[in-house]
């Protein structure tokens, strides 16, 4: 069973200096990511998901930032690995897709060659067989007319089709996991559509593992096996999809799932959760959500609630959530 | 090569103005039939003439030989100081704007003291410090440039940085300095031609202000600026000396701003069909 985790992120905190105050982004997230599994993470602006993310690959390294906690992929803490293994790690072993197609690639690269990149940042291949990967991964992607596509610049595509040359790059060297971060958010809907039934289709050809972040509970509904809820840096829920759609134990979750329009129920008006997220530079005591919790007591101002198991595969980090 | 030409007006512009005058320069012994330190007493400041395309100076050397040869001097000299003051410039301004941090900090304040010196006293000050050669000159003209192109280039890898692709590339694998000079550098181009074709105009005024301090090239070699400088105490019985010098360097500095302009143009994929 242990050994069927591919990612397990021990205690994870990153914090930002800025100003001379702390910005705390992420305080003490843990899960894993079993091998094949497809685990959404959802939460608002601000909560620390795509912080999260990119902290797996150590983007978020800057001379600003301090990161605690451990990351181990398979086994070995990501943060303790040097340079020179983590560069061998991020593109060939975990890769990424970003938020933003139309900044993701370099403008002044053709994407055949952007792909090509990749390809021999990790592996000994000639130009000729290169070449020929990319045109697979350009057909493998749907791009249309992936041929002549090779030489265009960036700017001469869609923002879809930016999205696919995104996804061929990340495949490239077949990773073994792909973290997606709101692959679609920047895309229209039947594109969104498109691009999600991509990510599925390869997901499943490359027998990969994947974590995706975003705010739709729509995408995770499509394409995740198991979700996690942030909420203010912090691991709120994680269970498996349906269950968590047909059970929230969160007060977060349950408010999240009433501010989704329903086709089956028609309410006059969609409920909103008062308040806002916390200021990641001044966080509150006790539960992160208590200012904006109906159940909110005495003991929710002070203790902050462990994440616990209330039914098997079920976590939920609430005071209250046991019944 | 024509199809940019056609369609980007200014490169075309630039570069005929540039190709001629270095063509000028490097087949100057074959375009006139005087040396350039030839003295004819007897036709001291004349009008140009038809023995005399553009007059003669003070001593009754022929101005347009002068020019001619000038042009070798001051385009070496200026090409040569700008890419000394690139190459150091937009090196740690690369590296700086790309790690940030202490590295930055340090540089920066390095960079602020040269910057702290008025350009022509730095140059100067190296210049008497190196001696007259055309090597000292270069290095004298280029080593006050290099903290613009620092400027330049840490505030565009800044902002270069910020940008997804390059989180995208290091995501791929890519190590620091393959990200550096493939993804980075590249993308800072564009505001990098504008201070090079602008410092280029700026490298023959440096060069001419040199050479009349007394701590330019060796005379009787002559340059645009010296040209310039002497015929400056006779401007009014014969303008057509600094005239013609002048207009030379104003033509070569032209030069320079179209191609610089319209390679801008041209590099910036964006702006292309």
């Amino acid at each position: 069973m242990e050994n069927n985790k591919i990612l397990e992120i021990n205690n994870l905190s990153v914090e930002f200096l800025s100003d001379g105050s702390v910005v705390r982004a992420v305080n003490g997230v843990s899960f894993s990511l079993k091998k094949g599994e497809t685990l959404g993470i959802v939460g608002e602006s601000g909560s620390g998901k795509s912080v999260t993310l990119n902290t797996i690959l150590r983007l978020t390294e800057s001379p600003s930032a301090v990161m605690r906690g451990e990351i181990l992929y398979n086994g070995r803490d990501i943060f303790r690995m040097r340079k020179s293994e983590l560069f061998k790690i991020r593109g060939k072993e975990i890769t990424m897709i970003f938020q933003e197609p139309m900044t993701s690639l370099n403008p002044v690269l053709k994407i055949g060659g952007q792909i090509a990149e990749t390809i021999y940042l990790h592996e000994h291949v000639g130009k000729e067989e290169a070449n020929n990967r990319v045109l697979e991964l350009l057909k493998q992607v749907e791009l249309p007319n992936a041929g002549k596509r090779m030489d265009d610049y960036p700017h001469q595509l869609s923002g879809g089709m930016r999205q696919r040359v995104m996804i061929a790059m990340a495949l490239a060297c077949k990773p073994q996991i792909l973290l997606a971060d709101e692959p679609t958010t920047a895309l229209d809907v039947t594109i969104q559509a498109q691009i999600l039934a991509l990510l599925r289709k390869l997901k499943r050809e490359y027998d990969m593992s994947m974590i995706l972040v975003t705010h739709d509970m729509g995408v995770i509904a499509e394409i995740a096996e198991r979700v996690i809820v942030f909420y203010g840096g912090c691991v709120a829920e994680d269970a498996p999809t349906l269950e968590l759609f047909n059970n929230p134990l969160h007060p977060y979750t349950r408010k999240l799932f009433g501010c989704i329009p329903r086709i089956d129920t028609q309410p006059n008006r969609l409920s909103v959760i008062e308040g806002n997220v916390p200021d990641p530079a001044r966080l509150p005591e006790g539960c992160l959500f208590h200012p904006r919790c109906d159940r909110a007591a005495g003991r929710c101002r002070k203790e902050v609630p462990p994440l616990s198991e209330i039914s098997p595969g079920h976590f939920a980090a609430c005071h209250f959530s046991v019944h | 090569m024509l199809n940019i030409f056609r369609e980007y007006k200014m490169i075309a512009i630039g570069c005929f103005i540039l190709s001629v005058i270095l063509l000028t320069a490097v087949f100057a012994p074959a375009l006139t039939s005087y040396g350039y330190e030839q003295v004819d007493l007897k036709n001291r400041n004349d009008a140009p003439s038809a023995a005399h395309l553009m007059g003669t100076d003070s001593f009754g050397r022929d101005v347009w030989t002068r020019v001619l040869y000038g042009a070798r001097v001051s385009l070496t000299v200026s090409l040569t100081s700008v890419a000394v003051g690139l190459a150091i410039g937009a090196f740690w301004g690369l590296l700086c704007g790309f790690f940030k941090g202490k590295i930055d900090f340090a540089v920066g304040r390095v960079m602020d003291i040269f910057m702290s010196f008025p350009a022509l006293l730095f140059s100067l000050l190296i210049g008497a410090a190196l001696g007259p050669s055309i090597l000292n000159m270069c290095l004298s003209v280029g080593i006050p440039l290099a903290p613009i192109f620092y400027r330049v280039t840490r505030g565009a890898a800044l902002s270069v940085g910020e940008h997804a692709y390059i989180a995208s590339a290091k995501s791929m694998g890519s190590g620091s300095f393959r990200t550096m000079f493939r993804h980075v550098l590249p993308n800072t181009a564009p505001q990098l031609f504008v201070v090079l074709s602008s410092s280029m105009g700026g490298a023959i005024t440096a060069e001419s202000a040199l050479g009349y301090l007394g701590l330019g090239i060796p005379k009787p070699t002559p340059s645009w600026g010296m040209v310039i400088n002497e015929g400056r105490q006779y401007i009014f019985d014969a303008p057509w000396v600094t005239g013609f010098g002048g207009l030379m360097v104003v033509l070569t500095i032209l030069g320079f701003n179209l191609l610089g302009d319209g390679l801008r143009d041209y590099l910036d994929p964006k702006l292309k069909g």
